[in-house]
């Protein structure tokens, strides 16, 4: 053998290698899989859970969170409370949508990952293939979840006003998405309807006394100001109201959720 | 040729080896290196965003404001005597399950009751908003919880009575915490 060939077989094998490498990095997924170690990871594009083609009708998940803090603690807890949600969503079929905001300064943030405009839905031939890898989507999601408290910013003060304010305007931009069949819709709002700041805010409660007719005194006010609107045909679940505060926070806080659900939808709690 | 005569295992001199051997130990020790580096790679747990700086919205100040006690009756003109309890402070929107402080202070008209000679009415009641038949569903388990709780407390099952008026007196499709209210009637 010439030192010609030589040089040129082993310069082929560096080549075949640095390919390989290249192949390797960029398929960790498959590494994973191969040693029977897939993990959930940040998903880089939500689209491959979600079916991109789909003519069926779905529900609409709309999840509004209202961030008083932006702790990987209060992540943490916010991604566990929505498992069940994404587990049926990934199940079964769902457009999502989320928007969160840390308060005034900080506006509300559409997440690009859950943005509603296709449902998310992993289906498999193999059922064993199906519920692992639905396993593995609700856990990267359920990072996705914990990646967007941590990165809102907060404002020292703000209020859920502005997120109640937009439900009827994003439940129809996802029905008016081209493509889009949207059927039953649920709000999922996660607050601790502890407002400070604006005076014009009236889900701002600063100085406010723990009392039922003060509650209704403020939602009240909400709508015949048009702060917030009536949403039709809706289901809202409230959550996080007992994460934080004390005693007449809480009631307070309490007294509000009651005072909204009866005005907001006739199905809420 | 020299490498057919090798055995499995056996060890060539370095130096010794054929070309295409050493070819093949050389691909085969770079696939190696590549498959460990690719899954070092792929193992790394640094979170692949940045966290916005630590924050925390103020929280507001939110002045008490006590229930009146709710052992005290109000003579009405019939005669009998009431004390009402806003249903928003015993129960959660749409529960009949009483929260854990109401249980609690509806131990304040146990007293009242013990000494009380003749019966003792449970009335629920519910603003307009909803349907009025589950309204009406609601107020009365909303008036056996209560009566459920001062049975616990020893009062015997057989002076208390569950009524449950739903909507009676409330305005259509008005909510009004008013009318969402259980009143306890000493007859």
């Amino acid at each position: 053998m010439t030192t010609t060939t030589s040089l040129r077989r082993r310069l082929a094998v560096t080549i075949a290698s640095m390919l390989l490498l290249l192949a390797g990095l960029s398929a960790c997924g498959a590494i994973d899989n191969l040693s029977g170690n897939k993990k959930a990871s940040l998903p880089e594009d939500c689209s491959v859970y979600q079916d991109m083609e789909s003519d069926e009708t779905y529900p609409l998940l709309l999840v509004l969170l209202d961030l008083s803090t932006n702790s990987a603690e209060l992540g943490s807890r916010i991604a566990a409370e929505l498992t069940p949600y994404l587990e049926d969503a990934i199940a079964n079929g769902e457009y999502v949508r989320l928007l969160s905001s840390g308060g005034t300064d900080s506006g509300i943030v559409q997440s690009e990952c859950f943005s509603g405009t296709a449902p998310f839905l992993v289906e498999r031939n193999n059922s064993t293939r199906e519920h692992k890898d639905r396993e593995v989507a609700v856990e990267s999601l359920r990072l996705e979840i914990e990646k967007i408290v941590q990165t809102t910013r907060i404002s020292p003060t703000g209020s859920a006003t502005g997120l109640l304010a937009r439900i009827p305007e994003d439940i129809n931009a996802i029905r008016s998405t081209p493509g889009a069949k949207v059927g039953d819709v649920t709000v999922l709002v996660w607050t601790d309807l502890l407002g400070v700041g604006q005076d014009t805010d009236c889900l701002n409660v600063d100085g406010k006394k723990a009392s039922i007719s003060i509650a209704e005194g403020i939602v009240k006010r909400c709508f015949t100001t048009a702060q917030i609107k009536e949403v039709d045909g809706a289901k809202i679940r409230f959550l996080g109201l007992s994460e934080s505060g004390t005693g007449p926070q809480l009631e307070l806080a309490r007294y509000i959720k009651t005072e909204l659900c009866l005005r907001l939808s006739d199905d809420c709690s | 040729m020299y490498h057919a005569k090798l055995a499995a295992g056996d060890a060539a001199p370095a130096g010794h080896r054929a070309p295409a051997v050493r070819m093949r130990a050389t691909a085969v020790l770079m696939a190696t290196a590549v498959l460990t580096v690719a899954a070092a790679g792929c193992s790394s747990d640094e979170p692949s965003f940045t966290p916005a700086p630590p924050g925390t919205r103020a929280k507001p100040t939110i002045e008490p404001d006590p229930l009146p006690p709710l052992g005290q009756f109000v003579r009405q003109p019939d005669g009998t005597e009431v004390s009402t309890v806003s249903a928003d402070y015993l129960f959660d929107i749409g529960s009949d399950q009483l929260r854990p402080e109401a249980a609690a202070a509806l131990e304040q008209i146990v007293p009242a009751i013990r000494e009380h000679a003749g019966t003792v009415e449970v009335i629920g009641y519910t603003d307009g908003v909803g349907a009025a038949d589950y309204n009406q569903s609601l107020s009365e388990r909303r008036a056996r919880a209560v009566v459920a709780i001062l049975v616990a407390d020893g009062i015997p099952e057989s002076i208390l009575e569950v009524v449950g008026k739903g909507e009676e007196g409330a305005e259509d499709d008005v909510a009004d915490y008013t009318r969402r209210k259980v009143e306890i009637v000493l007859k």
